[in-house]
Parts: C-alpha cells; structure tokens; sequence
C-alpha cells in the first residue's frame, strides 16, 4: 500500500493501472475505512486508489483481485445514486480514454489546468488528455482558495483550463488583481447546466481560442461538446451519423456511444454483474426542452438537484427533516441560484410556531447527511402545498423568485 | 455607506459568526471572497437573503461579477 500526499503518485498510479490493464476502483474521497474494505470485498479489484480528503493523503492500494471473470480492465468510479447508495459505474480503459482522441494537434504539448479534483470522472478526462497529448497537468489540491487556485493556474501558465460553471463564475469572482489573467487556448464548462451569461463572462475574461461547453455523466461518458458559445446545443447533435447517439424520449435525453460505461457493477451488494451491455442506450435522468432551433437542460426527471455537481434527492433530506423533533412537515426543493446553480432549500412546518429552531435542523441535519445535502436556507412556513394529486409542490417553489 | 452596503454587512458578519469565521471589519472596498472566507455557497445565500431584504434580484438573468461589499451593493442600488 502506498500512501502519499504527492500527486506525482497519483500521475503514477494511474499510468501504471492502464499499462498493465488492471480494474482499478478508484473511491470517493469521504469513503471511511469499512466502507472501503466493504467495496474491496464486494468488487475484488486489482488495484484501489484513494483520496483521504482530511488529511490530505493519496492512498494506492493492492486490491485482493483473483475474481478474473470480474475483474475486468479499466477503472470503476462511484455515482450518487436516487437513495443516496453510490452506484458502481464500470469503464473499459478505452471508454475513461476516448476523450484524448479528440485533443487537436494545435493543443498539443500545453498546460491543462483541471477545476474538477483527479478523482472524477471529469478529472479523470482532463488527466488522460493531457498526458496523452504530451502535455502538463496541473490541479490545486481539494479545498484550495480560489485565490489559490488563480496564483496556481497563472504561475503554471496553464492555457486549457476545464471547471464547472459555479468553479468559472467563483475563480473570476476571486482572481487577485495583482495576478495577470492568461490569454487561454481552450475553456471548457462541464458538469452543470451552463447558462448564457456565465459563457460571456469567461469569454470576456479569458478570450479563449475555443470556448467548448460539454455535456457528460460518469455513465453515459462524454456525450456533447458544442463550442459556437452559446448555451444549450443545435438540434444536429441530435442526427442519426453522429458517433454518439442521441435521441429525446418523453422530454429525456438518452445516449448510445462507443464511450459509454460497461455497466453498473454489484446492484445492492449482491455481486458484481454487469447490469447493462456496453453500447446500449442509458438513459441519462436528464430533461431537455428546444426553445427556439436548440436544445436546453431543464433538470432531473427523477427530480433529483445539482448542488455543486453532486447530485441530491429531495425525497432523501425531506426523510431527514421529518426526522427532527418538533418538525411536522417539510418540503425540500433547489432555488436557481447564478452563482452556485442550486441552493437546496428546505421549508418546515414546526409542531407549534414558537418551536422553530432553524440551527437546531441544522445541526440534526449535519449530523446524518453528507454537506451538500444539508439546506442552506431553512425556514418556517404554515403548511407544504400539495398539488391535487397530492404531491408536493417543489417545481412550483424553484420558480418562485 | 448606502443602505444596501449596510444590509450586506450585517448579513456578512452574520453569515462569518455562523460558519464559525474569524469576524473582520467589514468596509465597502472589502473583497468578499478574499477577506471574509465565505465560500461560493455562502455567497449564493447571501444574495437569496438581500432578494428577500431589498426586493430585487440583480441576478435574475445571469451572474454578474462583482469583488468588493461597495460593486456588490452597487448592483442592488441601481
């Protein structure tokens, strides 16, 4: 077992898992040691790789293997799934590499710089690209200032830098006036839904040779990629020649590639079968609607949010809530926010009006849910609306400015 | 300090008490990320709570950018 906070480790880890074509799992950074032994038993890997999120530390480490049917080459990465259990997602080495295929030659030999952390599938991306196409990468650590982030990605001359919206929109927000802004050969958004203004704004600020906004889900891979700097994508994606196929089906957008993931490994821990074939469609989760000659991301069919890129379950934290004393009802919804996309909201329904205590649902809420789970904004209401089919009414609230 | 800068500030300082962050003066040429250590998703709160307190949302068609208390109060006295 190595552990190591040097990220050259990481670079070795994984150039040495794809040279000799081993499955490696590699583990979200808040997995606690049962929790990693678990996956280990239940996926029999080659090889796992780790990232310690409080100490800082990479953890590359010999997995007990010897399943061979199982153990098939490539990386397995892990997805939030609808009730909140991580799904195994299963890559081929080619499909986690087919993005540096489409690396032009004129970026070739250049400096990438990575808002995602190494650990993602969006990470994983920029690293294979860059070392692919002779090139350097570089990423802060997780947790880095974003003033932090600016010095870096200026002192490494980095000149293709990829990030989520919400990661442009705070990096532009905090740059230090002192530190010269670079003149960049690619900007890439990815991860969110990307809007119109926050396009402008990294144009304005970065001039990008190429400004390229893409869509892609540790699943169905890498999918679109439009780069005409305008939001949402042209209805001729959506053609029948295209390498990856796209098609709508009631409102979703389903993909069939060559890029897609395996499968999904070991449903409900009992064992590790492949659920789907490799090239099938996946259905994405993800609603769009045309306005005008293109496409737009409206948002989750499950109704599932994006809160900073990590995907959560209203149903799951209104579970939570409920779980409070002196809470008789909740309803839980994502507000569009131009800065971070979503804030999660929660309004209540206290036992008695005096009894509401917003820190006190906070901290009950810290205690049982990752962060990102937990609402930011919580407030007292006299009663959740229900529509006549006796749903909760959460669209209705998102929208409500 | 116009109304608005002073409705940020005391949402500010309210917001650095809670996350458990050193309270520091706050002025108009306060850079926000920079010296309060509020994160993004702090400041996307802030800026549901100034909708609510002053009845406007300068976001409501896309982020603007804005470093200091005085460019972000700016955006709500126009």
């Amino acid at each position: 077992m190595l552990q190591t906070t040097n990220r050259k480790a990481l670079v070795a880890a994984l150039t040495l898992a794809r040279e000799r074509e081993w499955q490696l799992l590699l583990l979200p950074a808040c997995w606690s040691k049962e929790k990693t032994a678990q996956s280990s038993r239940t996926f029999r890997p080659i090889a796992i790789l780790n990232w310690s999120e409080p100490d800082q530390r990479l953890i590359f480490a010999e997995g007990p293997g010897g399943a061979e049917d199982l153990a098939q080459p490539g990386i397995v990465l892990f997805t939030s799934g609808t009730t909140g259990t991580p799904k195994a997602v299963s890559h081929s080495w080619r499909s986690i590499t087919a993005c540096t295929g489409f690396v032009p030659e004129r970026l070739r030999g250049l400096i990438w710089y990575s808002g995602y952390q190494p650990i993602s599938f969006a990470g994983l991306q920029m690293f294979f690209s860059a070392s692919e196409s002779q090139g350097v990468f570089a990423v802060s650590s997780a947790g880095s200032s974003f003033q932090h982030q600016a010095r870096h990605l200026s002192d490494a001359r980095a000149t293709i830098v990829s990030g989520a919206p919400t990661w442009w929109r705070m990096l532009i927000a905090a740059w230090p006036s002192g530190v010269p802004k670079p003149a960049l050969d690619q900007a890439t958004l990815g991860g969110e839904i990307v809007d119109q203004a926050t396009l402008d704004l990294v144009r304005a600020q970065f001039s990008p040779g190429r400004l390229t906004h893409v869509y892609a889900s540790s699943e169905a891979g890498t999918a679109i990629a439009v780069s005409d700097g305008l939001a949402g994508f042209p209805c001729s994606v959506l053609a029948s020649d295209r390498e990856v196929r796209l098609r709508l089906v009631d409102g979703e957008l389903e993909v069939q590639s060559p890029y897609s993931m395996r499968g999904y490994l070991g449903a409900q821990g009992e064992g590790p079968l492949p659920q789907t074939q490799h090239g099938s469609w996946v259905k994405t989760g993800d609603l769009v609607e045309l306005r005008g000659d293109r496409h737009f991301f409206t948002g989750r069919k499950d109704g599932r949010m994006n809160v900073g890129g990590l995907k959560v379950s209203p149903e799951e934290v209104e579970a939570a809530v409920l779980d409070c004393p002196d809470v008789v009802d909740c309803v839980v919804y994502g507000k569009s926010s131009p800065i971070v996309g979503t804030i999660l909201c929660a309004d209540v329904v206290p036992r008695r009006p005096n009894t509401f205590d917003s820190a006190a649902i906070r901290r009950h809420l810290q205690s049982c849910l990752p962060l990102h789970k937990v609402p930011r904004i919580i407030r007292a209401i006299d009663a959740v609306r229900m529509s006549a089919a006796g749903k909760k009414l959460r669209i209705e609230l998102s929208d409500e400015r | 300090m116009p109304p608005a800068a002073e409705v940020i500030v005391r949402l500010i300082t309210a917001a650095m008490a809670e996350s458990g962050l050193p309270v520091v003066a706050l002025a108009p040429d306060t850079n926000i990320l920079r010296d309060t250590g509020l994160d993004s998703m702090a400041l996307a709160v802030l800026v549901v709570q100034l909708e609510e307190e002053l009845g406007k949302d300068p976001f409501a068609e896309g982020f603007i950018n804005f470093r200091t208390i005085g460019e972000l109060a700016a955006l709500y006295e126009r």
